[in-house]
Order: C-alpha cells, then sequence, then structure tokens
C-alpha cells in the first residue's frame, strides 16, 4: 500500500534531478523587491549628482579656457603646469559624471525591463565609478605624501 | 465543538512563509563579481574620507577657533558637515562590509543589504548636494544684498 505521506526522496515521482533544481533554485542569488525598490529609489539621486557633477565640469572648462586665452603664447612653465593639471581634473570630472550618468540609466532600464543584464549593466557602471575615484583617491594621496617629504 | 485539525491538509503548513518570488530579479554572476570587484575601491575611499575628516576635526581643535564669523559660521555650519561627511564615510564601509558578506555567505538577503547600504549613501550625498546649493544661494543672495545696502 503507498504511503501518501512519505518523503519526496523515496517518492517514485520525484526524480532526485527535479530535488537537484528545485534546491538550486533556493540557493540562486536574486534581487528580492526590497533591494530592488532600494536600487530604483537611488536613481533619482544618483541623477542628481551626475547633473551635478556635469555643471562643475561645464564651470572647470570655461576656467581652463579663458586661463589659456589669458595666458596666450607667453606662458612660462608654472603656469602651463597648472593649466594642464586643471585640465586633467576637469577631464576626469566629466567621466565621474558621465559613469553617474550611465548608472542612473541604468537603473532606469532595470526598473522598466526587469531583465538581469540591465542589473548586471547597473553595478557594472558603478564599480566603474567606484574604481575611477579610487584610482583618483590613491593618486591625490601619494601626491600629498611626496609634497610632505619633498623639502 | 470544533472540527479536528488536519496537519497533512493542503496549503496549511506553509502559509505564514509563502513569499510570492515572481518579482525577483535573478541575479548574474558577472552582477556578483561587478559587486565584489566595488569592495576593495569603497573601503579606500571610505577610510580615506574618515581619516581626513579625523585629522581636519583635530587641526580646528588643536588650532583654536576663529570666531570672527561668528558662532554660527564659525562652529555650528563646519559641526553639521564634519559630521554628515563621518556618516558618508561610515556608509561607504558598512556598504564595504555588506560586500564582504555577500563575498563569505552568498545569500539574497546580503545581496539585498549591499544595495540597500548603496542606496541610503547616494541618498545622504544627494541630500548633502542639495542643502550646499541652497546655503550657496542663500550666501549669494545676502552677499548682494549686503552690497547694495552699503551703497
Amino acid at each position: 500500500m503507498e504511503n501518501p505521506y512519505q518523503t519526496t526522496n523515496s517518492n517514485p515521482i520525484y526524480t532526485n534531478s527535479e530535488v537537484f533544481q528545485q534546491d538550486r533554485q533556493a540557493e540562486r542569488l536574486e534581487a528580492t523587491s526590497f533591494a530592488q525598490s532600494a536600487l530604483y529609489g537611488s536613481k533619482g539621486w544618483v541623477r542628481l549628482i551626475s547633473v551635478l557633477g556635469f555643471i562643475y565640469f561645464a564651470i572647470m572648462a570655461l576656467i581652463v579656457f579663458f586661463t589659456l586665452s589669458f595666458l596666450g603664447s607667453g606662458a612660462g612653465g608654472l603656469g602651463v603646469m597648472i593649466v594642464f593639471m586643471t585640465l586633467i581634473m576637469t577631464v576626469i570630472t566629466f567621466m565621474l559624471a558621465l559613469r553617474l550618468s550611465r548608472f542612473s540609466s541604468s537603473i532606469a532600464r532595470a526598473e522598466v525591463s526587469r531583465n538581469p543584464h540591465d542589473l548586471e549593466d547597473a553595478i557594472y557602471e558603478q564599480m566603474r565609478f567606484w574604481r575611477l575615484t579610487g584610482i583618483m583617491t590613491l593618486v591625490v594621496l601619494v601626491l600629498f605624501i611626496l609634497s610632505l617629504i619633498s623639502p | 465543538m470544533e472540527p479536528p485539525i488536519n496537519p497533512y491538509e493542503a496549503g496549511q503548513i506553509h502559509l505564514q512563509t509563502f513569499v510570492d518570488r515572481s518579482s525577483y530579479i535573478p541575479v548574474t554572476p558577472a552582477t556578483v563579481n561587478a559587486l565584489l570587484a566595488t569592495k576593495f575601491w569603497v573601503f579606500l575611499v571610505g577610510i580615506v574620507l574618515l581619516v581626513l575628516n579625523c585629522i581636519y576635526t583635530l587641526s580646528i581643535i588643536s588650532l583654536g577657533l576663529d570666531m570672527s564669523g561668528g558662532f554660527f559660521v564659525a562652529i555650528i555650519i563646519p559641526t553639521i558637515f564634519t559630521f554628515l561627511q563621518l556618516v558618508l564615510s561610515v556608509r561607504l564601509i558598512q556598504y564595504g562590509v555588506a560586500i564582504g558578506r555577500l563575498k563569505r555567505l552568498g545569500t539574497s538577503e546580503e545581496f539585498e543589504q549591499a544595495i540597500v547600504l548603496q542606496s541610503k549613501f547616494w541618498k545622504l550625498l544627494g541630500v548633502i548636494s542639495l542643502v550646499m546649493i541652497v546655503l550657496m544661494v542663500a550666501s549669494f543672495l545676502i552677499s548682494i544684498f549686503t552690497v547694495r545696502s552699503a551703497f
């Protein structure tokens, strides 16, 4: 006589592979609805900061442009060095703002499509932003330490 | 008289633990890898921010307070911004710790925690940026009115 309360492992209806797949399904990483709403909630703030970054970039670009036009061809070594450093900072500001903008856009795409690859893009863009910020932090730190050491 | 409870009745036992997984998005391995790659940079930026904050606070304390700008300008505003910067750096470090936990445990809850912490960071940064813009506009307007009233 068949026991209806028997565990699934010995029940001939469930094969071992099905149980394995069910277990794997449970272990798989998922973005819960709470995690999704938190990510979608950060979209506006990231967009705001990226727009502020673009505004800051525009102001810095104007400063570089006017400084170059005032310096002209008779610029000394120090003047050129300062303009060059400002130019590098301007480019980095633009890149940071661009990455934040892409991060925000990827979040918006993920919100609409609910596609795992759009979520992947968002997290990847965020990683690129933090990597650039971290590299810049390291460079500034090294320059600061060098300025302390050098006479 | 109450009917006897049948513990084997379908749908009764797991009723309270049922979770609707239809809205969940699967997290791809590339997403997890991108998040794990963020950990080092987030930690670095968070710790550098924290150290800079400590150096700034110690230098203010050791050099003494310049009260020429008044109590509000000399004490209140720097204290608020130092505190906000401290919270920002702590949030970043917490985010890095959450990514580390995700690496160790690999559960959806840890992924959720990491995403929630990054969302809180962006929200706080956005609020600080907005407050700074409002303060800048206010100080600009005050300076214009002060100059106009002087003439």
